[in-house]
């Protein structure tokens, strides 16, 4: 973390906010954080974790089981493998949090991948700038 | 899941009801009767009205040929629609036999409405000046009316 | 004078794309049915999207989130989800609408069936989210939108009893045909019409768009505060045309033919042209910013990346939210059910889901820790808090009223 003198609520200033990478591009919320002990006994966020897979279940209910059961059949997944983002590549935390890394870097964006590879470079235009 | 499942059967016991009651015959109690007819009226005085003034404009070079049949087509679908349904009510059995006018007026509108689309639609001036005096009488008749039953 | 001239073309484009289609068939069906006995409903709701709009363009300049985005920070994944799914419902509901309103004035312009207008317009709103720049579209849309103070010429052309419309405004009293209930239906229909959550997922995200900062602030209130009232005035004089010419007739608006009719009235073929260009652009505009405004709330509940500034293969997920919306738009006006009916729907269930919106954007517009010295003053506070209650009592009531009034029989 970069600031290591503020203190941070990981409920209030991480989860649910939106992921900025390098470039301002945005990756994803935060739909969940990984927590470990550490060797001194207290404990730490080490990762933001995304995607439906961790949201699902964080979210709980008739939704919640829905939305992991449709994410672990599309992504081919199970929910032990969830989008993972190290906190050692995010670079602040303010309204947004921003990454020190592009999102191109970073294995979370499955679904994009998936629409921008089967759908949206198919149309004509997808990879123009939008014109005057 | 004993919840779920009851809130389940009472789920399909209230779509049951609501898709049955849609199936029922229209006989409506005389005041509904009453209330029908006096909306189908003000419905017809719009669209006459509605016609009337279109061809008004149309007359005077004031209105855009197309947007003046498309107003009337339209006047003229939804009025059909409304008169239709309206006959499909059936009336209950000891009602005012002035509502017998009923019919005959909202069928006169309809039909005068799809005169003036036709008229529009082939464009024959000759026959405007008629039509404009047929659709004034009949929105007479038909304010008339609206006030009886109020 | 570069910047004047960026203010003049905000103010101008905000007046343009206030009018929506939901607003021509409000208003004209309320002036053809209680006269200007509604019209304070106008100005309460104008002054309503005026005070949400600030606060929501504020928290945009200042924290660069828009509007969904906070919602879900603020209401948690759960209840943030829910408001996602209503809210979405309804602003499909509007975009339907403006769609199926584009078709309309097409039909109007062309006599061509509404319907065969329909999957041409859908395909032309999508190369315009697909192709065109964000700031070329809103300026454009926005501009030919100013054709509808036609209905502000007619008005006078007409040379109504300014004292008698001024008193039918004044005084909370209704046509004696009329019931009360239809009264309170039509002033929650009028209500909604005015203040569409769409609006404000469309203003925040494009202030996220157009990358404001703290400093925009000024130019952002100027829009707010100048351009909408003048929109509302269209509003208004589209009302009046009706009262004076259609009310007395007793032609009470069903379709969009009908909204126009009073211009040819007063002002010939030539006015009559200017208010279907108008009636085009209205919809045309508002078709896109509810399209735009699809893609950004769900993504912005995601965090999908979103946005006309990048190119639409870094936006995936966004574009293809657009593309699938349009597809259900023309699927349902191919059913050919009524666009105008559409339309009574959407303001009403506007009405509904605006409290969804509203209280979310408002905590956050009072907490510093996104908005640091740009919280909420103690006007904004104030007025916030007033329309609080008046957004909820017209959601709890919207409802209730259109099934007690048989949608305004």
């Amino acid at each position: 973390m970069t600031n290591p003198g503020r203190r941070l609520d990981a409920r209030l200033h991480l989860l649910d906010r939106q992921i900025l990478d390098v470039d301002g591009r945005m990756v994803a919320s935060v739909d969940d954080v990984e927590i470990q002990r550490r060797a001194d006994g207290t404990f730490a966020v080490t990762a933001l974790l995304v995607g439906p897979g961790v949201l699902g279940p964080r979210m709980g209910g008739v939704t919640g089981r829905t939305m992991t059961a449709v994410w672990e059949r599309l992504a081919h997944k199970d929910r032990t493998e969830p989008g993972r983002i190290d906190m050692s590549e995010v670079a602040d935390i303010g309204s947004a949090i921003t990454l020190s890394v592009r999102r191109e870097r970073l294995s979370v964006a499955g679904f994009e991948t998936w629409v921008r590879e089967r759908v949206i470079e198919k149309i004509p235009g997808a990879f123009h700038e939008p014109q005057e | 899941m004993i919840g779920l499942s009851r809130w389940r059967s009472w789920a399909a016991a209230v779509l049951i009801v609501l898709v049955a009651s849609g199936c029922t015959t229209a006989t409506p109690a005389p005041d509904a009767y009453r209330a029908r007819t006096k909306l189908a009226v003000t419905d017809a005085i719009s669209h006459v009205a509605t016609a009337q003034k279109v061809l008004e404009a149309t007359r005077k070079n004031k209105i855009l040929g197309p947007y003046a049949l498309v107003t009337v087509r339209a006047s003229d679908e939804t009025l059909g629609t409304v008169v239709g349904a309206y006959l499909e009510l059936y009336p209950p059995q000891q009602l005012d036999p002035r509502f017998t006018k009923a019919s005959t007026l909202l069928g006169d509108a309809s039909d005068l409405v799809t005169q003036t689309r036709i008229a529009l639609y082939r464009d024959d001036r000759a026959d405007f000046p008629g039509l404009i005096k047929d659709l004034d009488s009949l929105s007479t008749k038909l304010e008339r009316f609206e006030k009886e039953l109020s | 004078m570069k910047k004047l001239f960026a203010v003049a073309l905000g103010i101008l484009t905000a007046i343009g794309g206030f009018v929506d289609i939901g607003d021509l068939v409000t208003n004209a069906q309320v002036g053809s049915r209680f006269g200007m006995s509604l019209a304070w409903v106008v100005v309460v709701g104008v002054l309503g999207i005026c005070v949400f709009a600030e606060m929501s363009g504020r928290v945009a300049a200042v924290s660069g989130r828009a509007t969904f985005d906070l919602i879900r920070e603020r209401l948690g994944p759960r209840l943030g989800l829910a408001n996602l799914l209503a809210s979405m419902t309804v602003t499909l509901l509007t975009f339907v609408a403006e769609i199926g309103g584009i078709a309309l004035a097409l039909a109007l312009a062309t006599s061509v069936y509404e319907f065969l207008w329909v999957p041409f317009t859908a395909l032309a709103v999508w190369l315009v989210l697909w192709r065109a720049k964000f700031s070329l579209m809103e300026n454009v849309f926005g501009l030919l939108g100013l054709a509808l103070v036609v209905f502000a010429v007619a008005l006078w052309q007409l040379g109504p009893d300014w004292g008698d419309l001024w008193h039918q405004a004044g005084t909370v009293a209704k046509p004696g045909s009329e019931d009360w209930s239809t009264y309170a239906y039509y002033g929650v229909a009028l209500f909604g019409a005015a203040m569409t959550p769409y609006e404000v997922f469309f203003f925040s995200s494009g202030g996220v768009e157009e990358h404001w900062s703290s400093r925009s602030i000024a130019t952002m209130r100027s829009n707010v505060f100048i351009g909408f009232p003048l929109g509302g005035l269209l509003s208004l004089s589209i009302a009046g045309c009706a009262a004076v010419t259609l009310l007395p007739a007793g032609i009470s608006v069903d379709t969009l033919g009908q909204v126009g009719l009073p211009v040819a009235l007063a002002l010939g073929k030539i006015g009559l042209a200017i208010a279907l260009l108008g009636f085009f652009a209205a919809t045309f505009g508002a078709a896109c910013e509810t399209g735009l405004s699809l893609g950004y709330s769900i993504a912005q509940y995601f965090g999908w990346q979103w946005g006309k500034y990048v190119r639409p293969r870094e936006a995936s997920r966004f574009h293809v939210v657009i593309l699938i919306s349009t597809v259900l738009a023309v699927a349902v006006l191919l059913t050919t059910i009524d666009p105008v009916l559409v339309t009574e729907f959407s303001v009403v269930f506007s009405a509904v889901a605006l409290p969804l919106t509203y209280f979310p954007i408002l905590v956050v517009a009072n907490d510093p820790d996104y908005m640091g010295e740009h919280t909420n003053g103690r006007l904004a506070n104030f007025l916030g808090s007033v329309y609080l209650v008046v957004v909820l009592v017209a959601s709890i009531a919207a409802l209730p009223l259109m099934i007690w009034t048989k949608m305004g029989q």
